[in-house]
């Protein structure tokens, strides 16, 4: 091991590389948390973090967030489900299409925005809830927030079941049937079971987003506070970091937890499903009476969808809303040409020059562990990926305590930014590097060794030529990720740097929902053209890279 | 003979502890072309691919030219490699795959062009410069691999199954082809298979591996006349193997009793010793026996006949033991049938124990 590294001074300088990445990105701010965690006066103290988490309202915050993420793991979940059987083996033509479309198309929704189109179509002067139906209610809360967040991750459910419905094997249900079991009881004898590993994957991963998600509890929480929310407010409105730190890290361990035990799951649900694939044929129908619910629940939830949407673009055209309808492009001129040009310009430039660094080291790190025999690679995999599995509230408290100093003063500078939108994207790189360099014959790398080029030769040559398509779209995604992402960079804002998300919250505080409404529309046609962008680059599969 | 490639005590241990190449010697001459022949897991392609750096060896040494060069990257070895699903780069052209190596020695512009198309020529690809390797033919891909490690003019030339991926009658064209160019040129020549038929047709020398060792090294004809174990007897060609037993000692000779007759048998290195009485198994190869009339010689029964143009093989059976025969079928001449009664007689100096 020790020669190979001397005989490759280039690996040993990338490894060195990356090493140096995540330490001072990611395991520098995660450390600076847990310093000011136990830091009392006199050094090592846990006294004020355990005051801190035995008061009752933390108490309350902890018990809403567990609660909100297993209600919302659980539902979406069971949503994503149904949408996957009613599009895998009930319908079928445009009605199959439209549901998928409906599936994936809040896959693409910035943060805020379908939060914002809840208020428009359901709050106090909601379009269905008021005007049409004449009531009187308060969408902000548990059941709000439930609502939004069920509809934004219950696509997350979907792909996954979708996949493993694909791929089941016709052939277990016929024989099932050909043994003698009704319809019904095959679905619950052979086809529920076989999807079991989706359960625990779709729950534990909705489970992480739903904690780890700042947007929804902000706008539509009302009082039910939860830790992601609580830690945002600490810094922004009560200056107390130490409460900020202490909320952050009972956040934490439940996400990364549970996101690892995911990542175990789904790798093992992989084999499986790839196994369990076989003869041809092609799988029935549930009958009537599993059938006919499914898709008018389905239709429901994506005529839903679609309403949402319509809300945020009409939003976005009239002054206020269910308040005053009348049409104006006021919010447009105020967002594109106002304060607001700003902000379009600053993150666009920072989510572009992010794109091209964390794609670059996801696949530097990808590559080492995938293709050296470095001793302690697989560490590059699991500490890279703390950075998709903290929650990004926690993520970026981390920056803020890490870098508000010497010596690496940073706060307010475009670094702090481009550190916080690569340390979200890189780990995506990196995982989709690691499958495009899994599908690539070694042989063809030694060959090249082989005819005298060296390492990076090789690497330059014909390494990065061959994983040309995953780079690509890792780019582009991480371009979209960038462009909206909020809990990592809330807490980083400064009057130097203006970021649409963040300006989108600062809109919807000052009771601007139009503006918000018309950042949100710019913002999904941005996250749209990428997607379009890439599945006319890529094919399907690029969609898929969404989730 | 002075070594050109020299093994000496080469030891490779795979994590895990398999031991793949376990104190391999091997000296091939300037100019030679040796075969490593052997089943799978024999360690034949993990020497091969310690000679060209992929595996570094745990013990022993490589020289090539008078150097060491178990100590070097792979890419300065100069001991390219035809691999044995050619791994030619998707996406590049045939004429930037062949003159990869030479582009990344720095050669550019005429000089670049000229020895691709040589290269290209002398392989019999020249109008195919521009395609894509997926265009183009299994045999047609096999001859850019190979253009590809020639136009570097290395030292050593490493084949590892280059053929295993062709057709049958393509694999017996390509391989007289390579024989050729590898003899045109004078290039030394390592060359890993597991078909004998190809490693007689190719090589000077065959070396044939079991267990991460040489059990045989030798001229294709002195391994098949000559076998020195049991092993490599199965594994070159076809054999019949007898029960038999010692019945005396003629000079270096054995005397054994099979078959229901005397015969004077060579003994393989562990044979040497074996005392009268001693159960042993006798070799005899099946073109080695000849049929004649029924009562002379040993008597045998037809079980099956398979004819395959020119010869036939047949299933023959002397009390319980099963022989396979070779039989010279000239046109117009006689095939044996099922049933058939036979004598056999043994050609002189051809049986061997082991």
């Amino acid at each position: 091991m020790v020669r190979a590294l001397t005989r490759e001074p280039a690996v040993a300088l990338m490894a060195m590389g990356v090493t140096a990445g995540i330490a001072l990105t990611l395991l520098y701010p995660l450390a600076s948390v847990l310093g000011e965690l136990v830091a009392g006066e006199n050094g090592f103290d846990l006294t004020p973090l355990v005051r801190v988490l035995t008061s009752p309202v933390a108490r309350t915050t902890i018990g809403n967030t567990l609660l909100l993420g297993l209600l919302s793991g659980l539902l979406a979940t069971l949503v994503g489900l149904a949408f996957a059987l009613a599009t895998g083996r009930v319908a079928t033509g445009p009605l199959r299409t439209a549901l998928r479309y409906a599936a994936l198309l809040t896959l693409i929704a910035p943060p805020f925005a379908l939060a914002l189109a809840t208020i428009f179509l359901f709050g106090r002067q909601g379009l269905i809830t008021k005007h049409l139906l004449g009531m009187e209610v308060s969408v902000y809360g548990l059941a709000g927030l439930l609502f939004v967040q069920v509809v934004t991750f219950f696509p997350v459910a979907f792909l996954i079941f979708d996949g493993l419905v694909r791929h089941m094997d016709p052939a277990l249900e016929e024989a099932a049937g050909n043994l003698g079991a009704s319809r019904l009881r095959v679905m619950r004898t052979v086809t529920l079971p076989l999807l079991r590993p989706g359960f625990a994957a779709a729950f534990l991963i909705i489970f992480v987003e739903s904690l780890a998600d700042l947007a929804n509890p902000l706008l539509i929480g009302g009082d039910f506070n939860v830790l992601a929310s609580s830690t945002y407010l600490a810094i922004v409105g009560e200056y107390d970091t130490r409460k900020a730190v202490a909320y952050a890290f009972v956040l934490m361990l439940p996400s990364v937890i549970a996101y690892f035990v995911q990542r175990i799951w789904v790798e093992q649900a992989t084999v499986v499903t790839v196994t369990g694939r076989a003869s041809a044929g092609t799988l029935r129908g549930f009958g009537a009476g599993v059938s006919a619910p499914l898709l008018l629940g389905t239709s429901l939830v994506a005529v839903l969808v679609v309403l949402l949407y319509a809300a945020i673009i009409a939003g976005a055209f009239t002054q206020l809303l269910g308040i005053n309808n009348s049409l104006t492009l006021d919010n447009f001129r105020f967002v594109l040409f106002g304060i607001g040009s700003r902000a379009m310009s600053d993150t666009t430039f920072l989510a572009a020059v992010a794109a091209p660094l964390a794609t670059l080291f996801g696949f530097l790190a990808g590559w080492l562990v995938v293709r050296t025999r470095l001793p302690g690679r697989s560490a590059f995999d699991y500490l890279t990926m703390l950075g998709a599995a903290a929650p990004g509230i926690v993520l970026g408290l981390g920056l803020l305590l890490a870098f508000n100093h010497p010596p690496l003063l940073l706060s307010g500078t475009a670094a702090v930014f481009v550190i916080a939108f690569s340390i979200r994207t890189a780990p995506l790189a990196m995982r989709s590097s690691i499958a495009a360099l899994l599908q690539i014959d070694p042989q063809l790398e030694q060959a090249s060794a082989n005819l005298g080029a060296g390492t990076l030769t090789t690497l330059r040559r014909i390494t990065v030529p061959l994983v040309r398509g995953a780079l690509l779209s890792g780019l582009i995604f991480s371009f979209a990720r960038n462009m909206t992402a909020l809990s990592t960079i809330a807490l980083l804002v400064t009057p130097n740097w203006r970021i649409m998300t963040a300006q989108i919250l600062n809109e919807i505080d000052a009771q601007r929902l139009g503006s918000g409404a018309a950042y949100s529309t710019i913002l999904i046609v941005i996250v749209l053209s990428t997607v379009v962008l890439l599945r006319r680059l890529f094919g399907r599969s690029a969609l898929e890279l969404a989730a | 003979m002075s070594a050109f490639l020299r093994l000496t005590g080469l030891r490779k241990v795979f994590p895990g502890g398999a031991v793949a190449v376990d104190g391999l010697d091997l000296d091939v001459a300037e100019g030679e072309l040796v075969a490593l022949l052997g089943p799978s897991g024999c360690g034949k392609t993990t020497t091969l691919r310690c000679i060209a750096g992929f595996e570094d060896a745990d013990g022993g040494s490589i020289e090539l030219a008078g150097g060491r060069i178990d100590a070097l990257p792979p890419e300065r070895r100069q001991a390219t490699m035809v691999f044995q699903g050619y791994a030619l780069f998707p996406h590049l052209s045939v004429f930037e795959n062949v003159g990869y190596g030479l582009r990344v020695r720095g050669v550019g512009g005429e000089a670049l062009r000229g020895r691709v198309d040589a290269a290209l020529d002398l392989v019999g690809l020249g109008g195919l410069s521009a395609r894509r390797p997926q265009q183009l033919s299994g045999g047609q891909q096999q001859r850019v691999a190979l253009a590809r490690a020639l136009v570097l003019e290395p030292k050593l030339l490493l084949f590892d199954e280059p053929l295993s991926n062709l057709d049958a009658k393509l694999r017996e064209q390509v391989r007289l082809e390579i024989r050729g160019l590898q003899q045109r040129l004078g290039i030394t020549s390592v060359y890993v298979t597991h078909d004998q038929a190809e490693a007689m047709t190719i090589a000077d020398r065959i070396a044939v591996m079991d267990g991460g060792k040489i059990v045989q090294l030798g001229a294709p004809r002195e391994i098949y006349e000559a076998p020195r174990s049991r092993f490599v007897a199965d594994f070159i060609g076809r054999a019949n193997f007898v029960r038999g037993t010692v019945r005396g000692r003629v000079g270096d000779e054995l005397r054994v009793e099979a078959l229901g007759a005397l015969w004077r048998a060579t003994a393989g290195p562990a044979a040497v010793a074996y005392a009268e009485g001693q159960a042993v198994e006798v070799m005899i190869r099946p073109e080695d026996l000849r049929i004649e009339v029924a009562g002379s010689g040993v008597p045998a029964t037809v079980l099956s006949a398979s004819y395959l143009g020119g010869q036939a093989i047949y299933q023959l059976s002397h009390a319980t033991e099963t022989l396979l025969v070779v039989g010279v079928i000239e046109r117009g001449g006689r095939l044996l049938k099922r049933g058939d009664s036979v004598g056999l007689r043994i050609a002189e100096g051809t049986v061997r124990v082991f």
